[in-house]
């Protein structure tokens, strides 16, 4: 089965391997630079010492 | 219990944004260019092609959990949270390629091995990797003093990047489904110079995800420490 899949070519695991490595990344890309902008507002209310705790 | 020093609560020089912008425009070329220019492969076809997501992203999680090893020691010997909140950043961006390659190994084990998973060595030790640094993560979520959750995490940190050269012999001590590690220099050079430019652009992409994570722990430190800081003003006045 494995060998047959490979004589047509898997094209479908490499598209799939691709496109979720980009969505993976994508995704850490959104996460790292959101919590960088929270945190950088988080860090100017606290230092006008608007912050609540 | 010693206070952190004060420097662990200033907020960090912002990453530059152009090597950000430099770092994806450099990925999204080595990822172009190697599906582009690589021949589908005598024996794998065009599933060889997998090689550049799967083999760089194995790459990044060594090198991130090594940061992880660093800077946990350096964490206990110098009692300095820069140091722990750089482990954390290494750890969750490490996290995050591990289970990348996890994915990864499926979906290349499926068509050339014809299961999605086995439970050979380098396998399941790449899962317990995995699952020793979600549980390094998960354990800082639950420890709410930030030295003790250093000391832990460090701990756990540094017996979790045992398990890394474990991983990278798997192949070699024991018989296992997965092959053993390519020589580069057995490899064709259109395939070759794909998977060093892939291998380069994912090290890029990982120290400017661990930058910008150590930027965000870094920042929320010391956003903490301002509004303690003008809680403790404000009782005093």
């Amino acid at each position: 089965m494995g060998n047959e899949m490979i004589a047509n070519g898997g094209v479908e695991y490499v598209a799939a391997s691709y496109i979720i490595t980009w969505v993976v990344l994508g995704v850490m890309l959104a996460r790292v630079v959101g919590s960088v902008r929270r945190a950088r507002s988080e860090y100017a209310q606290a230092s006008k010492g608007e912050f609540q705790t | 219990m010693s206070p952190a020093p004060a420097s662990s609560f200033a907020p960090p020089k912002p990453t530059p944004v152009w090597l950000g912008w430099l770092t994806f425009a450099f990925f999204i070329f080595t990822q172009i260019y190697a599906v582009v220019t690589s021949p589908a492969d005598a024996m794998m076809g065009h599933l060889q092609k997998m090689m550049y997501v799967h083999v760089p992203a194995a790459w990044v999680t060594f090198a991130a959990f090594g940061v992880v090893l660093v800077a946990s020691l350096f964490f206990l010997w110098k009692d300095d949270e820069r140091a722990d909140l750089l482990a954390a950043s290494a750890a969750e961006v490490g996290s995050m390629f591990c289970g990348l390659t996890l994915v990864l190994g499926m979906l290349w084990g499926r068509p050339t091995w014809g299961v999605w998973w086995s439970w050979d060595a380098r396998l399941t030790s790449t899962l317990v990797l995995f699952l020793i640094f979600v549980g390094y993560l998960a354990l800082r979520s639950f420890v709410e003093d930030p030295h003790r959750r250093g000391q832990w995490s460090a701990a756990v940190g540094i017996l979790g990047a045992i398990n890394v050269p474990i991983v990278w012999m798997s192949v070699k001590w024991w018989r296992t489904l997965h092959q053993i590690q390519s020589n580069p220099r057995g490899l064709s050079p259109e395939y070759l110079r794909g998977l060093l430019l892939n291998v380069a652009a994912f090290t890029l992409l990982t120290v400017w995800f661990i930058w910008k994570r150590y930027e965000a722990a870094r920042l929320e430190r010391a956003a903490e420490h301002a509004s303690q800081a003008a809680a403790l003003g404000g009782y005093n006045g």
